[in-house]
C-alpha cells in the first residue's frame, strides 16, 4: 500500500462515521472538507447509506400511532402549501401532540416554522462607484456592514462572523431560531448556481439553512433565514453550489465560516 | 466498489392486502417524491404508509421512548414534506434517504436527551420484539431481510458489530465507543471501516427489484 493510499484509508475510516453520525466535530468539518473532491468517497458514502438502510431494516418495524399521521397532517396544513389529506380533517399540531402525552416539543415546532419561511433575498448594493481608492472602498463596505448588522441586533441576539480566504466577509446574526446573513465580497453567482448557507451543530450534523443570490459585489443581506436549533450551533459556513437548489449535503469547499 | 447497489424499498409495496385501494398504489417512490414536491399530501401520506412502520421501528430502537420516536418519525415525513426537492434519485433509493433522516434525527434526540441513553448492549440492540400488527406480505418479506441482515451481522467479528452497533443504534460518537470499549480512538474507527465493508459484503444481493414474472410483483425481494 502507498503512503498516498494510506492516507485515503483515513477519509474511507470517517466516510464511516459519517453515515454513522458518528464523527466528533473535528473530524467531520475534515471529512466534509475532503468530500467534494473525492468521488470515491462520495461512491463509498453512499454504498454506506445503502448498507445502514439495510441495517435499520434489521429491527423489527412497529406501526406508529395514528397521532403521528395527524401530526403530519397538521404540520403539512400549518406549512402554507395545498396538501389535501383525506380524511379526517387535519388537526392543529398542539392538538396532535397532546392526544399522545403532554411534552414538550423539541424540535417539531421550530421546523415546522422554517418550512413554512420562504427565504427572501434582499440584495443591497451599497458599493460607491465613486470612491477613490481600493482601500478606501475596504473600509466603507466595512462600515457598511457593521452598520447593517448594528440595525439586526436586538436583545438576545447572537453575532458570528464569518471569515474566508480570499478576504470575504459576512455576519450571521440569530435572534431566536430566526436568521440574518449579511455578506461582502461573495462574487456574484450566475443563473446556474446558488449560496447556501449551512449550520454546523455541536453534534457534528449539517444542515442547509437556506440558499441565495449575491446581485452585486457590495453587500448582499439575507433575511427570514430559519436554523433548527438555535441552542446547538456550533458553525456557520456558506458554500457556492452548482445548480439552482440547495443539496442536502455540502458539495463545494466554504467560502466563509465562523464559529458560534 | 463496482458492485450494483442494492436497492431498499424503490418497488411498489403493499402495507396491507385487504387495505382500501388509493390513486397512490401503482406510484413508485420516486413519482411519489415528484408529487410531494408539488404539493400533493395524499402522495406524502402514501410514503408514510409504506415506510412510517420501518421510520418509526428504527426510531424506537435508537430511543427508546415511544414519544420522542413518535417526534422524530413526525419530524422526518415533515422535512420530506418541506425538502422532497432535496431528494436526489441518482443518489440512491427513496428509502435509503429516508432512513438516513430517520436515523440522524433519533441520533440527535438521543443525544440531547441524555437520560435516554443507558447502555445497552450490542444483543440488547438488536433484540427482537414482538409488534403488534397483522403479518401481511410486507411483514413476511420484513422478516426474511431481518433475518438475512442477522446472519450478516453474525460474520461479523464480535469488535467489529460492538463498534457499528454502538453507533447506530445507540447514537455514540467515535470517541464515547473508544470510552465505552476501552479502546484506542484508532482502533475504533479501523473497526468500523473494516466492519461496515464485511456488513455489505454479508448483503450482497440483497434487493428488491421485482422480476417480470413474478406472482407478486408488488413485492420487495430477497436474494436468500
Amino acid at each position: 500500500m502507498t503512503a498516498r493510499e494510506t492516507s485515503h484509508e483515513l477519509y474511507e475510516q470517517l466516510a464511516v462515521g459519517h453515515a454513522l453520525s458518528a464523527l466528533e466535530p473535528e473530524d467531520e468539518l475534515v471529512f466534509l472538507g475532503h468530500l467534494p473532491g473525492c468521488a470515491a468517497c462520495a461512491g463509498a458514502l453512499g454504498e454506506h447509506f445503502d448498507t445502514l438502510a439495510h441495517l435499520a431494516y434489521g429491527v423489527a418495524s412497529e406501526a406508529p400511532p395514528l397521532s403521528v399521521l395527524e401530526g403530519i397532517r397538521a404540520g403539512v396544513a400549518e406549512s402554507g402549501r395545498s396538501g389535501i389529506f383525506p380524511a379526517p380533517a387535519p388537526v392543529s399540531l398542539d392538538e396532535a401532540r397532546s392526544r399522545r402525552q403532554t411534552r414538550t416539543v423539541r424540535w417539531s415546532t421550530a421546523v415546522v416554522g422554517a418550512a413554512a419561511s420562504v427565504v427572501m433575498v434582499v440584495a443591497l448594493v451599497l458599493a460607491n462607484e465613486n470612491l477613490k481608492s481600493h482601500n478606501r472602498d475596504v473600509t466603507t463596505n466595512a462600515a457598511k456592514l457593521q452598520q447593517t448588522v448594528a440595525s439586526l441586533l436586538v436583545d438576545g441576539s447572537r453575532k458570528i462572523d464569518l471569515t474566508g480566504a480570499s478576504g470575504q466577509k459576512g455576519v450571521v446574526v440569530v435572534n431566536g431560531d430566526s436568521v440574518s446573513l449579511v455578506m461582502q465580497g461573495l462574487p456574484v453567482n450566475d443563473h446556474n448556481s446558488i449560496y447556501v448557507l449551512w449550520e454546523r451543530s455541536r453534534y457534528g450534523d449539517v444542515r442547509p439553512v437556506g440558499s441565495f443570490d449575491v446581485l452585486s459585489t457590495g453587500l448582499t443581506l439575507v433575511n427570514n433565514l430559519h436554523v433548527a436549533d438555535k441552542a446547538g450551533i456550533k458553525t456557520f459556513m456558506v458554500t457556492h453550489e452548482a445548480g439552482r437548489k440547495a443539496p442536502s449535503l455540502s458539495t463545494q469547499p466554504a467560502v466563509v465560516t465562523g464559529e458560534a | 466498489m463496482t458492485t450494483p447497489k442494492a436497492r431498499v424499498g424503490q418497488s411498489r409495496h403493499v402495507v396491507d392486502p385487504n387495505a382500501r385501494a388509493t390513486p397512490y398504489d401503482g406510484l413508485d417512490d420516486r413519482a411519489l417524491v415528484a408529487r410531494v414536491t408539488e404539493g400533493d399530501g395524499g402522495a406524502l401520506e402514501a410514503l408514510y404508509a409504506r415506510y412510517g412502520r420501518a421510520c418509526y421501528g428504527l426510531a424506537r430502537r435508537i430511543l427508546a421512548d415511544e414519544q420522542f420516536a413518535q417526534d422524530a418519525v413526525q419530524e422526518v415525513f415533515l422535512t420530506v414534506w418541506r425538502d422532497a426537492h432535496r431528494f436526489d434519485s441518482t443518489r440512491g433509493g427513496f428509502s435509503t434517504w429516508l432512513l438516513s433522516m430517520t436515523h440522524h434525527k433519533a441520533v440527535d434526540a438521543v443525544r440531547r436527551e441524555e437520560n435516554l441513553r443507558k447502555r445497552r448492549t450490542t444483543a440488547e440492540m438488536l433484540e427482537e420484539r414482538e409488534v403488534d400488527g397483522p403479518k401481511v406480505h410486507d411483514e413476511v418479506w420484513s422478516t426474511l431481510r431481518r433475518e438475512r441482515v442477522r446472519e450478516a451481522l453474525k460474520t461479523l467479528p464480535d469488535p467489529q458489530k460492538e463498534a457499528l452497533t454502538l453507533a447506530y443504534f445507540g447514537g455514540y460518537t467515535q470517541r464515547e465507543i473508544a470510552g465505552l470499549t476501552n479502546t484506542p480512538l484508532g482502533t475504533v474507527k479501523t473497526r468500523m471501516l473494516a466492519g461496515m465493508r464485511r456488513l455489505k459484503g454479508g448483503l450482497e444481493g440483497l434487493h428488491d427489484t421485482a422480476p417480470d414474472d413474478d406472482p407478486y410483483p408488488d413485492q420487495p425481494k430477497v436474494a436468500l
